[in-house]
């Protein structure tokens, strides 16, 4: 909350001081009102990440059969949330938390914020102190009102409304390069990473980038 | 309720307003699951009203921890269900 205040003042005085045009804050997201997209890896779905909304639907073709061409596609979409303080990036939307240290992601990291409980999985590149490519998973042990996640005595086995686990790929050079999320906690590293492709980054800057 | 004018074939339902593509309005198109045989008019009102339940009532408690897609597949029928049993409409 305080890391939110600090950062729409910043951004205020700076274009109080200046006269300038107004300077977006920074927030997890990035630049919001830029989109952020996700494809599927057979490019038949997208979800697009923009003005604090996370929007999904699917992809008409550029050629529609004849059969297809009055066809009527619905997009659904939810709230985005920044949960971003001093310590992590942090957005969240629908019982998923996307969240990473502002400072060095370590190998084997675990964290908590925002209610899930993350845990760096696998480093695709990095050394013994830093991981530059991750696959980390967000735990979300129990529902929070509509759309939030908070930690649950005893951890998930133990929570009365558990939430979905997303695991996402973060590349420290162009943010959150993929994600996914399924019911339970995958048991092996072929279902993470699985789990973690199923919306693949379109472009150079993902979620948390900034 | 906005007519989006061009573009995309689309229909959504965001921050309490319902926007529907032109040709959506008019009424010449399809929904997947709907009886073929339904005319244009019952269509477009199943998906005004279908689309109105999203605005009315608590998307994320039906949505439970589906994803955004899965969610998008799953809802379509019984939200489309209850706006002909609203209509009165029979299939």
């Amino acid at each position: 909350m305080l890391g939110n205040l600090a950062r729409r003042f910043t951004a205020f005085f700076l274009c109080t001081a200046f006269s300038c045009a107004v300077i977006p804050a920074p927030t997890g997201i990035g630049d919001t009102a830029q989109e952020t997209r996700y494809e599927n890896a057979v490019r038949t779905y997208y979800e697009r990440f923009s003005s604090g909304r996370w929007q999904g639907a699917q992809i008409a073709p550029r050629s529609p059969l004849e059969s297809e061409k009055r066809r009527l596609l619905e997009k659904v979409s939810v709230d985005v949330h920044d949960c971003s303080n001093e310590q992590y990036k942090c957005i969240f939307g629908s019982y998923r938390v996307f969240a990473v240290p502002r400072g060095k992601l370590s190998p084997s990291a675990a964290y908590v914020t925002a209610g899930s409980a993350f845990h760096v999985e696998e480093c695709f590149r990095g050394d013994a102190t830093t991981c530059q490519v991750a696959l980390i998973s967000s735990d979300c042990q129990q529902h929070s009102g509509i759309d939030a996640c908070m930690e649950a005595d005893g951890g998930r086995t133990r929570s009365p409304n558990p939430g979905p686990v997303l695991y996402f790929i973060f590349n420290t050079d162009f943010g959150v390069t993929a994600y996914g999320s399924v019911a339970s906690p995958a048991q092996t590293a072929d279902e993470r990473r699985t789990a973690a492709v199923q919306m693949i980054l379109q472009g150079r800057q993902g979620l948390l980038s900034k | 309720m906005v007519a989006s004018p061009g573009g995309e074939n689309a229909i959504y339902t965001e921050n309490g307003q319902t926007t529907i593509s032109g040709v959506g309005v008019t009424g010449e198109y399809t929904i997947p699951g709907l009886d073929p045989n339904l005319d244009a008019d019952a269509v477009r009102q199943i998906a005004i009203i279908h689309e109105g339940m999203h605005d009315k009532v608590n998307d994320s408690v039906i949505r439970g921890n589906l994803s955004l897609g899965d969610y998008s597949g799953a809802h379509q029928e019984s939200f489309d269900k209850a706006a002909i049993t609203l209509l009165g409409i029979d299939q």
